[in-house]
């Protein structure tokens, strides 16, 4: 009897074990779910380099003109620091207009000092790779090389979603001399 | 006794217990003799078992690049439904065979992998590109309790690498806190197998902790640090490292078979010193006392004094890195490259004697390896000009000649210790 008890014991405690990869993998979804079902879209400009990830494939590296963002105004900027930029839209795309330590008024992301330069502070946002197959991101590179727009969902909190990543729109044609 | 001889005579005692000239308890205590046992795995089974491990380790990178692969056709549930199935199936196998026959430590390894293919599979579905470690942590906290449950050997070295992988990449940021924690089952799992290697392994994961602690103490606003005082400390560790393997080796415990990688390692961190090159900015880096890597290097001194006080590695580096820190000056630099060429001289030495006295040819060819390899690089690389370079030759010379007389005179004076 004692046995089966020790048994039926040793059972439970190795079920329970494995119980925190399923636990952390549904977590993980819904963190990721979150900024798309939650979230308001917006436009960002961009531009893409090519690299690949060691676990998760190829894909395309994008920098925003927002990754160089306001120095705060207030406080110590450090590397690694937590930082909320706060967003302002110019003609449909967002733009950085400051740089706080608690999230601002409005909409905002939120993300971490990678560097700190004079009067400015790098920022990642989390946002940075578009994953795509091997052929596809190598097309979308050379699409994209003269410049993108990025979409995203960004929630209350400031996280952020890459949505989807698109070329600049053509310039219109200039009028014809006379 | 070498690890050799360990194995010639545990095949003896199976064949001799095989044919019924001894029985099982009388085999088990002549073993015991000789710090072996019956149920040590034969080198068939362990060559066996480590090829079928990296056969899994094949397949888990298989799947990842699988995942990498980016079936962006399917929809993403359907990706992650089909992944985590996997995950499931596998661990699910391998719990059932754990408890049935307390095997199935390869499917848990495989389902600990699936499982980190799955993360990885949720970060590219949604293109997560934010703090790629926090991914690495999710992965190690998952596969932390069935590590510590089972025990299992395989699970304990995936845990460790990633642990690595984690420590190294999160130590640009912060520091990484966390590592020890994980190093723990590791640690466990090696005392369970009783294996030496494993135990070294979590060992030298420790030491890479402790050296990324070091670049935050060094930290500014722009990041960790790698500075002087990390050589500093790192000539600790090694002390320590001697410390550890010398109290395994005088009680039989699990580090002693560490003892070659511990020379390597001496070699590594010391040979590059005898290089006079080098000791300038050395000397002229470090932040004297106030330096925290000799502060943290004399705890690490202190531990290693309660470990195993007569490790003579305690005796040499206390001294001399509190005589770098508080005397050193750039212009000594041709003195201190001369005493390390003359410690790498003495250490060799002292091999060359031990691979003689314990009839051990490894360590024999080390020491005589080491001296050779000690004169072509002064003969290369000249210490001073060349009659500086060959009064160093002729005072190595000396000491050698110095030993062998030695050595001659006490084989000849020691009961038995006759010499031709």
């Amino acid at each position: 009897m004692s046995k089966t008890i020790s048994q039926r014991r040793r059972i439970d405690v190795v079920i329970a074990a494995l119980v925190p990869q399923a636990l952390i993998l549904l977590a993980l979804l819904g963190y990721s779910l979150y900024p798309l079902w939650s979230g308001r879209e917006i436009v960002l400009r961009t531009a893409p380099v090519d690299p690949r990830d060691l676990f998760r494939g190829q894909y395309v590296q994008l920098r925003y003109e927002i990754n160089q963002a306001p120095m705060p105004e207030v406080g110590v900027p450090r590397v690694g620091r937590q930082v909320f930029v706060q967003l302002e839209s110019q003609d449909g795309v967002w733009q950085a207009v400051e740089t706080r330590y608690t999230p601002p008024p409005g909409l905002f992301l939120r993300g971490h000092i990678t560097s700190i330069r004079t009067g400015s502070v790098g920022v990642d946002y989390g946002i940075g790779a578009w994953f795509a197959p091997p052929e596809q991101a190598r097309a979308l590179e050379r699409q994209l090389r003269a410049g993108a727009l990025a979409r995203l969902r960004v929630a209350d909190n400031g996280q952020a979603a890459l949505i989807g990543v698109e070329p600049l729109p053509e310039p219109p044609p200039s009028a014809p001399p006379e | 006794m070498s690890n050799r001889e360990t194995r010639v005579i545990r095949r003896e005692a199976r064949q001799w217990l095989a044919e019924g000239l001894i029985d099982e308890t009388q085999a088990s205590r002549i073993l015991a003799r000789y710090g072996a046992s019956l149920d040590q795995p034969d080198p068939a089974s362990t060559a066996s078992r480590v090829l079928t491990t990296v056969a899994v380790l094949f397949v888990g990178l298989a799947m990842l690049l699988l995942v990498s692969a980016n079936w962006d056709t399917l929809p993403r549930l359907l990706r992650f439904a089909g992944l985590f199935l996997v995950t499931g199936a596998l661990n699910g196998v391998g719990v059932v065979r754990y408890l049935r026959h307390g095997l199935g430590a390869l499917w848990l390894f495989l389902g600990g992998i699936s499982f980190g293919a799955s993360i990885m599979l949720v970060g590219q579905m949604y293109q997560l590109g934010e703090h790629f470690p926090n991914g690495v942590l999710l992965w190690m906290i998952g596969l932390l309790p069935v590590a510590l449950v089972t025990g299992q050997r395989s699970m304990a070295l995936l845990l460790l690498a990633l642990t690595m992988i984690w420590t190294v990449m999160e130590g640009h940021f912060t520091p990484p806190w966390l590592a020890p924690l994980f190093l723990v089952p590791v640690w466990l799992a090696a005392r369970r197998h009783r294996s030496g290697t494993l135990m070294g392994l979590a060992l030298a994961g420790l030491f890479v902790w402790l050296n990324l602690l070091l670049c935050w103490l060094y930290h500014t606003d722009f990041g960790p640090r790698w500075l002087a005082g990390h050589l500093t400390f790192n000539l600790a560790l090694l002390a320590l490292g001697h410390a550890l393997v010398a109290r395994a080796r005088a009680r039989g415990e699990l580090l002693a078979p560490l003892s070659p990688w511990l020379e390597r390692l001496f070699l590594l961190l010391v040979l590059p010193l005898t290089f006079t090159s080098l000791w300038p900015s050395y000397l002229r880096d470090n932040w004297g006392w106030l330096d925290p890597g000799l502060w943290a290097a004399a705890l690490v001194l202190l531990v290693a004094l309660i470990v195993h006080w007569r490790s003579l590695a305690i005796w040499v580096a206390l001294p001399a890195l509190a005589l770098i820190h508080g005397l050193g000056r750039p212009e000594q630099s041709l003195y201190w490259g001369l005493a390390a060429n003359l410690l790498v001289l003495l250490v060799a030495m002292n091999w060359l004697r031990q691979g003689i006295a314990d009839d051990d040819g490894r360590r024999f060819f080390s020491g005589l390896g080491t001296l050779l390899l000690l004169g072509l690089l002064r003969y290369l690389d000249l210490i001073g000009d060349y009659l500086g370079a060959a009064a160093l030759f002729l005072v190595m010379a000396g000491l050698l000649y110095g030993g062998a007389c030695y050595w001659r005179h006490r084989g000849a004076v020691a009961p038995g210790g006759g010499h031709e």
